[in-house]
């Protein structure tokens, strides 16, 4: 594991700048509002209210005993996976909506388990970047992908081609954050579901330790590698009006930003690469302010310091 | 086909999807889903 010494050195006055600060206040607050039925927890049940009509952005079990909405990762299975529905438009339309808003920052902004890996991440231990041995980043930056085909659409469909019930695969077998968020403060509280924890509820845990293990030394490996909300969130990146503007007549070629990046996009070649969660890291290391992040005019200029053979200076 | 195109073709998508969802019932239906215990995402299944 490579120690990481090459982060930039931020002057203290330029630590949290205020998109910074805002970012950390709004997670918070936004993971805290939407996960308020405090009853629940306490009950060992979950909100069944009216607001469980909507759909929450990021990926908030709605088995949360907390969450007073609902998933879309889970809402868009679940209604796969049954043979007497049709795939709700309704959760395609809001996905369609949010992305096209503010694509990934649904990761960087909203979402609980992002949160959770955040928070592990500044845990001072030495941390190690996947993106240095490139194949190996590379080839996990498609699990996502692969993930997404499989276990939330070909799966949880296939059954239902015979007129049988599917299952919320993704959910059911992989997803860390209902392990989290649902499964754990569910069985700590209600008597009546402990005993039915088996094998599953075992290896679900196994994952979810794996993932926030591996959150201490890595940024954010569950959303880089593994999520298939924030693969489908990725798709609208390039077209989102909340986005990374990076002014390349200030821009210094010197790095700082792609080295800070928790996602570890290059930003000024790429600044609305479908891996980019707009958490602002780029822009608060930048020592010429070119970069920006937020709505407003595009003002994107092609990157023109690329050779021929493809020496950027931006390296990682 | 330009930015401005390609965000007019994704929000106008968006707005028919989630307003013909809305039409057909979808609401309902995630609520009552959403309202179930889904025991497979707590890891009971």
């Amino acid at each position: 594991m490579a120690k990481d010494t090459e982060k930039p050195k931020i002057p203290f006055k330029q630590r949290l700048p205020l998109q910074q600060k805002q970012r950390k206040w709004f997670q918070g607050l936004f993971v805290l509002g939407t996960n308020s039925y405090l009853a629940g927890f306490f009950k060992g049940t979950i909100y069944q209210g009216p607001l469980k009509n909507a759909c929450l952005p990021g990926l908030n079990c709605y088995s949360c005993p907390g969450s007073l909405g609902s998933c879309p990762l889970g809402a868009l299975q679940g209604s796969i996976s049954n043979p007497n529905q049709q795939i709700s438009f309704y959760v395609l339309g809001f996905l369609t909506l949010v992305g096209g808003l503010v694509g990934r920052a649904v990761c960087g902004w909203a979402c609980p388990f992002g949160l959770v890996q955040d928070w592990l991440h500044k845990i001072p231990t030495p941390k190690w970047k996947p993106e240095h041995k490139e194949l190996l980043h590379k080839l996990l930056l498609q699990l996502k992908y692969l993930l997404l085909l499989l276990f939330v659409v070909l799966l949880p469909f296939l059954p239902t081609v015979t007129g049988q019930y599917g299952d919320v695969y993704f959910c059911k077998y992989i997803c860390p954050s209902g392990t989290l968020f649902a499964g754990i403060p569910l069985l700590s509280v209600n008597d009546q579901l402990r005993p039915l924890a088996g094998w599953l509820f075992s290896w679900k845990g196994l994952l979810l330790f794996i993932f926030l293990s591996l959150s201490v030394q890595i940024s954010r490996p569950f959303c880089r590698y593994v999520c298939p909300l924030g693969a489908i969130y990725g798709f609208f990146n390039r077209i989102s009006l909340y986005r990374v503007r990076v002014d390349h007549a200030a821009c210094t070629s010197c790095g700082n930003c792609t080295r800070q990046c928790p996602m570890a996009v290059t930003v000024p070649l790429d600044p609305n690469s479908a891996e980019c969660i707009r958490c602002g890291e780029c822009a608060a290391v930048c020592p010429t302010h070119a970069i920006k992040v937020g709505f407003g005019p595009l003002k994107e200029v092609e990157m023109k310091h690329v050779d021929q053979s493809g020496e950027t200076g931006f390296g990682q | 086909m330009s930015l401005l195109t390609q965000r007019i073709v994704v929000f106008a998508l968006g707005v028919i999807l989630l307003a013909g969802g809305i039409l057909r019932g979808d609401v309902l239906e995630l609520w009552r889903r959403a309202t179930q215990l889904c025991l497979g995402c707590i890891g009971i299944g």
